[in-house]
């Protein structure tokens, strides 16, 4: 897969040093709570159901 | 000396064609299986020219062929090509052509037993249900085809190390070896199954067989199958993703630890699906389960590590702020059609992640196990990220490997969208349905799904409905899939063939090889003394608290088959009933027996 | 490893351990479990409900090709009901609707189960392991009564 066509993109260079994954904290810190909510509410199923 | 120099030879290059173009065409087959698999289960059919009305044979060809066949195939040849791109070395060819040409023996072996009617048994084989001897033979052949498969990197693997003493183990290598290492040890397991316990048994040589041992020995095998499926998948995520997003890895080293860690996690964890079985103790269970929340530790840190690497890529191109960068990434960019197959996979295994921690959370699974929700679990996972990841590599390993272009681009970069949409929606169905008691493996179509039987159920109808939209949604991706690939494969040569994988360099690259993440002897033993600590009790457990063996069964009959050939069986009249039993029996529900 | 990964590692491992804290709380606090290992199993030959006391009962139950036996059971509600499952052929599969009851009827072993029903009604009960040509037949019920 090398790229075949280098369209233009509007390419920033990022500095690799400095870059820090904020928005992939954000994202993961989100799909964490949505485990959390989803195993959660099938747990209180199971105590309901006792 | 820079990747990718090494040029397949000619032979190795036809081998590739072949245990990749083989199995997509058995695709075909096992895809048609699905469709029929929702048809059979709403009812809308009661019969189909390849299986007749037999919906179990029909899951049967499913099971085998989508999971067993084109996954192992794929994962050989993959490796094939990875390992000896990655490397620079040749392989030997000789045993490379054994291995695959005892996969395929297998394979028809195998396939001709299912359409035969003689191995209507589900592609988890669970005695005392017995198949044919063939269809034990045909996989164990394949089982020992991808060993030898594996056999063949190692040496070039080890010449290679002694060569450049100081720098890391690609990355992709490295998780090509875990994949196999995984497979190898798990493997072991279902072959003592199928060799020690149950061909014996099904030539009549021992007269009763250990339910539960046999089971326990298959669990064993059968969730580090799961990891067999994935773990290439992840070789793409982590080495060619980020590069096709138009990024880099955020981190080689985390890469490193995921792959180390499933070698040790993957195998000491199958009693999860046992958790509902008799005759293993609840501790033991426990102990699995705490192991299979630690194999969710890589995948989680895999989901963390894949999502940097795409906002380095979306960031590059672009992407402002906290979440600008999802939007900046080559969703629809037919140039970069590989990257759909990889994105959609991994928003595909949001859902199969937590779902498989829900399946795998002890008391929980009383909830899921054996209802439809567990088949809505797996194809969010090994017929989402896995099949969709292997589907994209295959047509691209073929183009290259061919040197031809590829057809319908524009097609191709949609079909896993369109593929996603209906697999979200029959897996909606399937685990809404599940989560209300429906069970799996059964042919809903006769009895819970069917209006005029006393056993229909008006309240699952929405979702066997559902599931069928699902699934014909993604029979017509599919559909447009095999058309591309093998229109692909009939037009002329367009250039010189030949494969490269454009490796992904990383943001975080440690220097030299870091010590602990090394070599993968004390992985390996760390996962064999794993495997003896979780395992040795569950062993015990089932080869003691059983109080008998059982003859054998076929599908058809309630009655054991008595003598040993494994064709014919004799009726033997059901044992004497005494006048009270006949009652209890004659106030059951009717049965509808065809 | 740097700050970001340590953060995500950390999340994920509390998310973990949150979650193996509410098992272990199911398990002993809830008394909610999965079935457990009969080490002395005797096996009965004949499905039947036993009645031990006015709110107490055992049902020996049996799993077979094609058929649940009793197929049928009552017994009021409030009562406590122990289940002993035993499959005299091959692997059934053995669920009460509505309820945490979900066990493997494996030949060879008996599994057990206890649960106490407080609804009245009817609670389908399923076998959701392939068995054979019939698997799709095979169901049966439990029906708690009133009184």
């Amino acid at each position: 897969m090398s790229t075949p066509s280098n369209e233009h993109e509007q390419t920033q260079e990022i500095d690799d040093s400095t870059f820090f994954p904020r928005g992939a904290i954000a994202f993961f810190v989100v799909l964490i709570l949505f485990f959390a909510v989803l195993w959660f509410s099938m747990y209180f199923d199971v105590l309901a159901r006792q | 000396m820079n990747f990718d120099t090494l040029n397949l030879s000619k032979s190795m290059r036809r081998l590739l064609l072949l245990l990749l173009i083989l199995p997509m065409a058995l695709l075909v087959m096992g895809i048609y299986g699905g469709l029929m698999q929702a048809f059979f289960r709403a009812g809308i059919v009661t019969s189909d020219p390849f299986v007749g009305g037999e919906y179990y044979r029909g899951l049967t060809l499913h099971g085998v062929i989508n999971a067993l066949v084109f996954t192992t195939f794929f994962a050989v040849a993959f490796g094939h090509a990875v390992v000896s791109k990655s490397l620079n070395m040749a392989l030997n060819e000789r045993w490379a052509w054994i291995s695959g040409i005892l996969m395929i023996v297998g394979t028809v072996m195998t396939a001709l037993t299912i359409f035969a009617g003689v191995a209507d048994v589900l592609y988890t084989f669970y005695p005392p249900l017995q198949a044919n001897v063939f269809f034990y033979v045909g996989l164990v052949l394949v089982v020992v085809g991808s060993w030898i498969a594996f056999f063949t990197w190692i040496p070039p693997y080890l010449k290679w190390r002694k060569e450049n003493p100081d720098k890391k183990t690609p990355l992709a290598v490295v998780g090509i070896f875990a994949t196999f290492i995984v497979w190898f040890i798990a493997s072991i397991a279902v072959a003592v199954e199928i060799l020690v316990l149950i061909i014996p048994w099904v030539l009549g040589w021992v007269d009763g067989i250990n339910a539960m041992l046999a089971r326990t020995l298959f669990w064993m095998f059968g969730h580090p199958l799961v990891y067999f499926w994935l773990l290439p998948v992840y070789v793409m995520y982590y080495t060619m993703m980020p590069r096709l997003a138009g990024g880099k890895l955020y981190s080689d080293t985390a890469g490193r630890l995921v792959f180390f860690m499933f070698i040790i996690f993957s195998i000491p964890v199958g009693t999860h699906h046992q958790f509902m079985d008799p005759g293993i103790s609840g501790e033991w269970k426990l102990i699995q389960a705490f192991f299979t929340f630690m194999v969710a530790l890589p995948s989680l840190i895999t989901a963390f590590t894949l999502a940097a690497s795409l906002e380095y890529a979306g960031k590059q191109r672009g992407g402002k702020g906290l979440f600008g960068w999802m939007f900046k990434l080559p969703y629809f960019d037919s140039n970069r059609w590989l990257f759909a197959y990889f994105i959609t996979g991994l928003f595909l295994f949001i859902f199969g992640g937590i779902s498989g921690i829900i399946n795998a959370s002890y008391q929980m699974n009383a909830i899921v196990h054996n209802t439809a929700w567990l088949p809505g679990h797996f194809h969010m996972t090994v017929a989402g990220p896995v099949i969709l990841g292997m589907l994209g590599m295959s047509l691209y390993m073929v183009a290259k490997l061919t040197g031809k272009k590829i057809r319908m681009k524009k097609m191709v970069t949609a079909v896993p969208y369109i593929y996603s949409v209906g697999l979200l929606m029959m897996s909606w169905g399937l685990m809404r349905g599940g989560l209300q008691g429906m069970p799996r493996r059964t042919n809903t179509g006769l009895t819970y799904s069917n209006p005029d039987s006393a056993l229909y159920r008006a309240d699952w109808q929405l979702f066997t409905d559902v599931v069928v939209v699902g699934a014909v949604i993604m029979f017509v991706a599919m559909v447009i899939f095999f058309a591309a690939f093998f229109l692909t494969l009939a037009y002329r040569k367009a250039e010189a063939p030949s494969l490269s994988f454009g490796w992904t360099e990383s943001v975080h690259e440690s220097s030299g090889p870091i010590r602990w993440l090394h070599n993968f002897r004390p992985w390996v033993i760390t996962a064999v003394v794993l495997i003896a600590i979780t395992y040795a009790p569950v062993i015990y457990d089932v080869t003691t608290t059983g109080y008998s063996t059982s003859p054998r069964f076929g599908p058809e009959s309630p009655s054991p088959r008595l003598n040993p050939s494994p064709q014919s069986e004799q009726v033997v009249p059901p044992e004497v009933r005494s006048e009270e039993d006949l009652d209890s029996r004659a106030e059951q529900l009717p049965l509808d027996f065809e | 490893m740097d700050k970001s990964e340590g953060l995500a590692l950390g999340l994920s491992g509390a998310l973990l351990l949150i979650f193996f804290a509410a098992i272990m709380y199911a398990s002993t606090a809830r008394g909610i479990d999965v079935p457990k290992c009969i080490t002395d199993p005797d096996p009965f030959e004949r499905g039947q409900l036993i009645e031990h006391a006015e709110d107490r009962y055992e049902l020996q139950m049996i799993a077979r090709m094609w058929s649940f036996q009793p197929g049928s059971i009552e017994i009021p509600v409030g009562s406590e009901l122990e289940i002993y499952l035993r499959a005299t052929d091959i692997i059934h599969g053995f669920k009460i609707e509505g309820t945490n009851v979900n066990m493997m009827a494996v030949p060879g072993s008996i599994n057990y189960q206890r649960l106490r029903f407080n609804e009245p009604g009817t609670y389908p009960l399923v076998c959701h392991e392939y068995c054979g040509v019939g698997h799709h037949n095979m169901r049966g019920e439990i029906v708690v009564t009133e009184s």
